[in-house]
C-alpha cells in the first residue's frame, strides 16, 4: 500500500461521512406489483407523499428558540439517563411538536377590577404533527411557574425544558418579576414509541441562572445538551454536556466577545459534531444588536477549548438580521431571514424573504418565499418568519412565515408553501405580547 | 471495512421473502454505503440519493427476473454506478459541475483539511471510469473481481484502470508518490 493509496482511502472515507447515518431518506418503492410481475403504476419516487406518510413514523425534533432568549440554570435532582432512543434522525418530518402557551401567574378580580400578570410560556404543550392530537401539557415544577426555553432532539422524541420563576413583588404595575438568581430547573421529557410521555428532573453539572441568559440545543440523538451564554462584556461560553454522565466540555472566548446564541432546531449538524452558533451583541440597556450578521461553526471534536480557535467565523453576506442560526443537517447551508421591517412603531408594512447561504463562504445562494404584508403597528401585529425544520440538504423546510394576514406553519420547497395541517395559527391582529403572534393558546415558540 | 459500507455480495436474501420486504431490508442495510459511494462519484448529495432510490426501485421491478437473490447487492451496486454515469452525462451540460463541489459541507469546511479537499477535487477531475475504480477499490473495499463485476469489465481492465487512475492522481497531487 503506497502513501497515495493510504491517503486516498482516508480522504474518501472522511469525505463520505458528510452523508451521516440516519440521514438517508426512506425508500419509496413503486406501486404494488401486479400478480404477473408487472407494475400497475409507478408512484413518484423520493419524498412522495412525505407530508403525511412519514409523519407518524419519522423522527426529527427541532426547536424554535427564536421567541425567547432568556436564562436557564441547572439544578434539580434525579438521574440523568439519556432522554430517549428513537428512530433515525432526519428520516422524515417530526412526529411531535411542542409549543409554549401563554398563561397567568397571577389573576384576581377585586371590586370588578381584574389584576393579573401573564407570562408567555406558562405551559408547554406537545401535539402529534399528523393529527394535532394533544399528547401532553407540561407545567413547571412548583414553585417554578414558567418556562424559559425548551429544546428538542432530532430523534424526535426527546425534549429538554428549562423552568424559571416569577416571584411576587408588587412593585409598580408589576405583581410578578422574573427571578434572576434562582437556578433554572431543567426537565427531560421523552415520548415512547407507543406515544406515552415520561418526564424527569435533569441535573446539569453547573448551575446557571436567569441572569446568564443561556440558550439551549439538544443533539440530534438526544444525548448531549449544548448550552451557550456570556459575551457582551463577559467571556463567551459554550458547553456540551453528556446527559447520561454529566460530562461537560467547554469552550470560551475571553471578553470582549459577542454573546453566543444557540437557535435550537438548526444548531447541530446531523452527525452531532458541528454546532452553529449565532453571535449577537447585547448593549447596555438590553438592546440586542445582531449586525454584522455572523455565525460560528464550532467543531465539537476539536481539542482546542478556545471558542474562536475551535470554530470558523462565517459572515452572512447580504443578511439583514440573523439572530437565530440554522444550519441544514448535512452542514451545507445556512438559512436566515433577509427581512425588512419598519423601525417606526406605527409603520404598517413589512416584507421579507428566507436567504439560503453557503456554509462554506457565507455567500447568499438564493432567496426564497418573498413576502410582503400590510397591517397595524408591528408591536401589535408583527409577522414572524423562522425555519423550524429542514431535511438533510435544506431542499425542504418547515417554516413559520406570514401569508396574507396570518402567520402560518408549513412546508417550503423552493417558493412553494404548503400549510402544515393542525398547526394553524391565529390572525396577526390579536397578537399583543412580545412582538410575537398568538393563537387561541398563545404560541410563542415551537419545538419539534 | 469502510464505515457505513456493511455487507457483502453474498448477503442472504430469502428467495421466498416478499420482494418489497426484501428490497426494503436490503435498502436499510446498504443505502448509507451506496449513497456515500454515489456521493463520492457525483459530488452532489441530492443526486446521489436519487440515484440510490432509483437503483432500489429498479431492483424491485426486476426482482422476479433475478435468478439469484443472494447477489442482489451486486445488482443494485451496478445500478448505482450506471445511475451515476447517467447523472454525469446529464450534468455535462453544466460546465465543470464536479470540478468544485456545489458547496462543501460545514464538516468539509471545518473538519476536513486542505489535503482532503485537494484529494477530492483531484478525484473528480479523473475520467468517470477511473474514478469508479478508485472509489470501489479504496472506499468500498471491493476486491478486483468484485470491482470488475460492478463496473461490468474484466479484472484485468480494473487493474489497468486503477493503475492509470493512481498515476493520474499522483500527477494532480504532486507531493504524493506512487
Amino acid at each position: 500500500m503506497t502513501r497515495l493509496e493510504d491517503r486516498l482511502r482516508e480522504d474518501l472515507t472522511a469525505e463520505s461521512v458528510q452523508i451521516a447515518p440516519g440521514s438517508i431518506p426512506p425508500l419509496h418503492l413503486p406501486a404494488p406489483r401486479h400478480p404477473d410481475g408487472k407494475l400497475l403504476r409507478r408512484s413518484p419516487r423520493h419524498w412522495p407523499g412525505w407530508m403525511t406518510a412519514t409523519a407518524a413514523a419519522a423522527a426529527v425534533a427541532v426547536v424554535i428558540a427564536g421567541t425567547f432568549i432568556v436564562g436557564h440554570i441547572v439544578a434539580g435532582t434525579g438521574s440523568n439517563g439519556p432522554p430517549t432512543t428513537g428512530e433515525p434522525a432526519y428520516s422524515g418530518i417530526p412526529p411531535y411538536y411542542a409549543y409554549a402557551v401563554q398563561g397567568s401567574t397571577y389573576s384576581r378580580t377585586v371590586n370588578g377590577t381584574h389584576y393579573g400578570d401573564s407570562v408567555i410560556a406558562r405551559y408547554v404543550k406537545i401535539r402529534a404533527t399528523a393529527t394535532g392530537k394533544l399528547v401532553r401539557t407540561i407545567s413547571p415544577p412548583a414553585p417554578y411557574n414558567a418556562f424559559e426555553a425548551f429544546a428538542g432532539a432530532a430523534n424526535g422524541r426527546a425534549f429538554v425544558l428549562a423552568a424559571n420563576r416569577y416571584r411576587y413583588t408588587k412593585t409598580g404595575n408589576e405583581y410578578y418579576k422574573l427571578d434572576q438568581r434562582t437556578p433554572l430547573r431543567f426537565m427531560t421529557l421523552r415520548i415512547t414509541p407507543a406515544g406515552r410521555t415520561q418526564s424527569s428532573a435533569l441535573s446539569l453539572p453547573e448551575t446557571l441562572t436567569e441572569a446568564q441568559a443561556p440558550t439551549l440545543a439538544l443533539s440530534p440523538d438526544g444525548t448531549r445538551l449544548a448550552v451557550a451564554y456570556g459575551g457582551s462584556g463577559k467571556p463567551a461560553v459554550v458547553q456540551v454536556i453528556t446527559l447520561a454522565n454529566g460530562r461537560m466540555t467547554q469552550w470560551e472566548s475571553p471578553a470582549p466577545a459577542a454573546t453566543p446564541v444557540l437557535g435550537g432546531p438548526g444548531t447541530w449538524t446531523a452527525n452531532g459534531r458541528i454546532l452553529a452558533i449565532g453571535q449577537i451583541v447585547i448593549q447596555p440597556g438590553g438592546i440586542i444588536s445582531s449586525s454584522p450578521t455572523q455565525m460560528r461553526l464550532l467543531d465539537t471534536a476539536t481539542p482546542s477549548r478556545n471558542l474562536a480557535a475551535a470554530s470558523k467565523l462565517i459572515t452572512l453576506q447580504g443578511a439583514s438580521s440573523f439572530p437565530w442560526p440554522f444550519i441544514t443537517p448535512d452542514g451545507t447551508r445556512l438559512i436566515g431571514e433577509t427581512a425588512s421591517r419598519p423601525i417606526r412603531l406605527t409603520a404598517t408594512t413589512e416584507s421579507g424573504t428566507f436567504g439560503v447561504y453557503s456554509a462554506r463562504s457565507g455567500a447568499l445562494l438564493r432567496v426564497v418565499a418573498r413576502w410582503h404584508r400590510q397591517g397595524r403597528s408591528f408591536i401589535l401585529n408583527r409577522a414572524r418568519q423562522t425555519v423550524v425544520w429542514s431535511n438533510a440538504s435544506g431542499s425542504t423546510l418547515i417554516v413559520e412565515m406570514p401569508r396574507r394576514n396570518i402567520n402560518e406553519v408549513g412546508f417550503l420547497r423552493g417558493d412553494k408553501f404548503t400549510p402544515l395541517p393542525h398547526v394553524a395559527l391565529a390572525p396577526l391582529l390579536d397578537a399583543i405580547n412580545s412582538g410575537g403572534f398568538q393563537t387561541s393558546g398563545g404560541y410563542v415558540g415551537f419545538v419539534w | 471495512m469502510t464505515p457505513g459500507w456493511a455487507g457483502t455480495d453474498n448477503d442472504p436474501v430469502d428467495r421466498e421473502t416478499d420482494a418489497s420486504e426484501a428490497v426494503t431490508a436490503l435498502y436499510r442495510r446498504h443505502a448509507l454505503g451506496l449513497t456515500r459511494l454515489a456521493f463520492l462519484m457525483l459530488g452532489d448529495r441530492q443526486t446521489a440519493e436519487d440515484v440510490v432510490q432509483e437503483a432500489f426501485c429498479g431492483l424491485y421491478r426486476a426482482w422476479d427476473r433475478i435468478s439469484d437473490h443472494a447477489h442482489a447487492l451486486g445488482y443494485v451496486r451496478t445500478s448505482v454506478l450506471n445511475g451515476c454515469r447517467s447523472a454525469l452525462r446529464r450534468s455535462k451540460r453544466v460546465p465543470q459541475p464536479l470540478a468544485v463541489p456545489p458547496a462543501a459541507s460545514a464538516e468539509a469546511m471545518v473538519l476536513a483539511g486542505e489535503r482532503q479537499r485537494e484529494t477530492i477535487t483531484a478525484l473528480r477531475r479523473l475520467p468517470s471510469r477511473q474514478r469508479e475504480a478508485l472509489v470501489l477499490r479504496y472506499f468500498a473495499d471491493l476486491s478486483q473481481d468484485e470491482t470488475a463485476l460492478a463496473m461490468g469489465v474484466s479484472p484485468g481492465t480494473v487493474k489497468s484502470t486503477t493503475s492509470r487512475a493512481l498515476a493520474a492522481l499522483a500527477r494532480l497531487l504532486p507531493e504524493e508518490e506512487l
